[in-house]
């Protein structure tokens, strides 16, 4: 089977993840339409991931009614992520990026917990035991943020082979603590800032189609305002007027204005479209 | 007043106001209808089509198969005929307004 009927089978799969039929449908006409040419199958595969992103969101958050807390389940893992790597002073952005590995742990156990699954709520606990024995206060705000985050989530419909929030979490959890254990050189403050940048703007262009999305990265863009250096952004401003030389802090504090911007625009296009028929 | 229509549903429901009709159909249709401006994906067709059978305006209407694989069809329900009656009226007005304030308009 080539790339292009692969992807669109795992895209109709996605997007009627309860409906074989539907799913057979899709893919057929999918498959008519796409005889146009190369530009046709990009378009089409556009379609059906902006349709799977749609039927996700859907699926996940009722006809918006459960959307806020949808989006919040997924923000508090990337608001800890943010806010722990920020925190310069009492960690560096190697530990922030384990301590999010711990984080999405509990957040798995706990989700875990909610959903009556005893083995990944086992599996999470015994992996994050250690961790939260040594970890601080700090660890203690992300979790109340998680435990907050999992409890206050909408109860997910059951849908095969599209895997749970808590699975993802878990996975996502696991792999980052291996690399801990395994001592892997984890992200450094540089590439975490681009990482930071990439995915919010993913996140964005993802909100397009699913508001959730676009909400995660104004958190995303949010917490990396509240954290960030205004001491050390007025000092810049102050060289800025007297000689101006402009600091990284000012092209820094800039990105992520535009960034919340354009983030919650695209939060409040997404969401009204989803009003419509 | 109800949900406000997409240019895509309102497009489908002037394809299928005409007749019932299947997937592939209304793609081309609704390209032909909008003079090539408007190119529906199949993914943003069997979206709108949820969208439209989920608030009544479209139902579906058996399958067919002629030689290929099995066609669904899909036709306008009365509540869609109003619906898309109202979303052309409403288009109407918004054009007399612009007339109005002295905008030559074709």
């Amino acid at each position: 089977m080539r790339l292009f009927e692969r992807s669109v089978r795992v895209l109709c799969l996605l997007s009627f993840a309860g409906d074989p039929e539907k799913q057979r449908e899709v893919a057929a006409i999918t498959s008519e339409v796409a005889r146009e040419g190369r530009v046709r199958q990009i378009r089409e595969l556009g379609g059906l991931a902006s349709l799977a992103l749609h039927q996700t969101c859907r699926s996940a958050s009722g006809d918006n009614s459960g959307l806020a807390r949808s989006a919040a389940s997924l923000a508090a893992p990337a608001a800890f992520y943010v806010v722990a790597s920020s925190l310069g002073t009492t960690l560096d952005a190697t530990s922030g990026v384990a301590w999010f590995g711990v984080v999405l742990l509990a957040l798995a156990g706990v989700a875990s917990a909610c959903r009556n699954r005893p083995l990944t709520l086992t599996l999470a606990l015994l992996a994050t035991g250690p961790a939260v024995a040594s970890a601080g206060p700090a660890i203690t705000v992300a979790l109340s943020i998680a435990i907050a985050a999992s409890v206050a989530s909408p109860p997910r419909r059951r849908q095969p082979k599209v895997p749970s929030l808590a699975r993802v979490y878990l996975v996502l959890g696991l792999f980052v603590g291996l690399c801990v254990l395994a001592g892997l050189p984890l992200l450094s403050d540089g590439p975490v800032r681009v990482a930071t940048i990439v995915i919010a703007s993913t996140l964005i262009v993802f909100g397009l189609f699913d508001p959730r999305y676009a909400l995660v990265a104004a958190v995303v863009f949010g917490c990396r305002f509240a954290t960030f250096d205004l001491v050390g952004l007025a000092e810049a401003l102050g060289s800025l007027g007297r000689d101006l030389t402009i600091d990284e802090l000012v092209v820094r504090w800039l990105a992520m204005t535009a960034g919340l911007i354009a983030s919650l625009l695209t939060a409040r296009r997404s969401i009204a479209r989803s009003w419509m028929i | 007043m109800g949900k406000r229509l997409r240019e895509q549903s309102t497009f489908i429901l002037a394809v299928l106001a005409s007749g019932r009709s299947h997937g592939y159909a209304i793609i081309s249709s609704v390209d032909e209808l909008s003079d090539g401006r408007l190119k529906l994906t199949a993914g943003t067709l069997y979206g709108a089509l949820e969208r439209l059978e989920k608030a009544g305006l479209v139902e579906r209407a058996g399958e067919e198969s002629a030689g290929g694989p099995p066609r669904r069809y899909y036709e306008i329900t009365k509540t869609g005929r109003q619906a898309l009656a109202e979303e052309v009226a409403q288009l109407n007005e918004a054009v007399e307004q612009l007339r109005g304030v002295g905008l030559a308009l074709p």
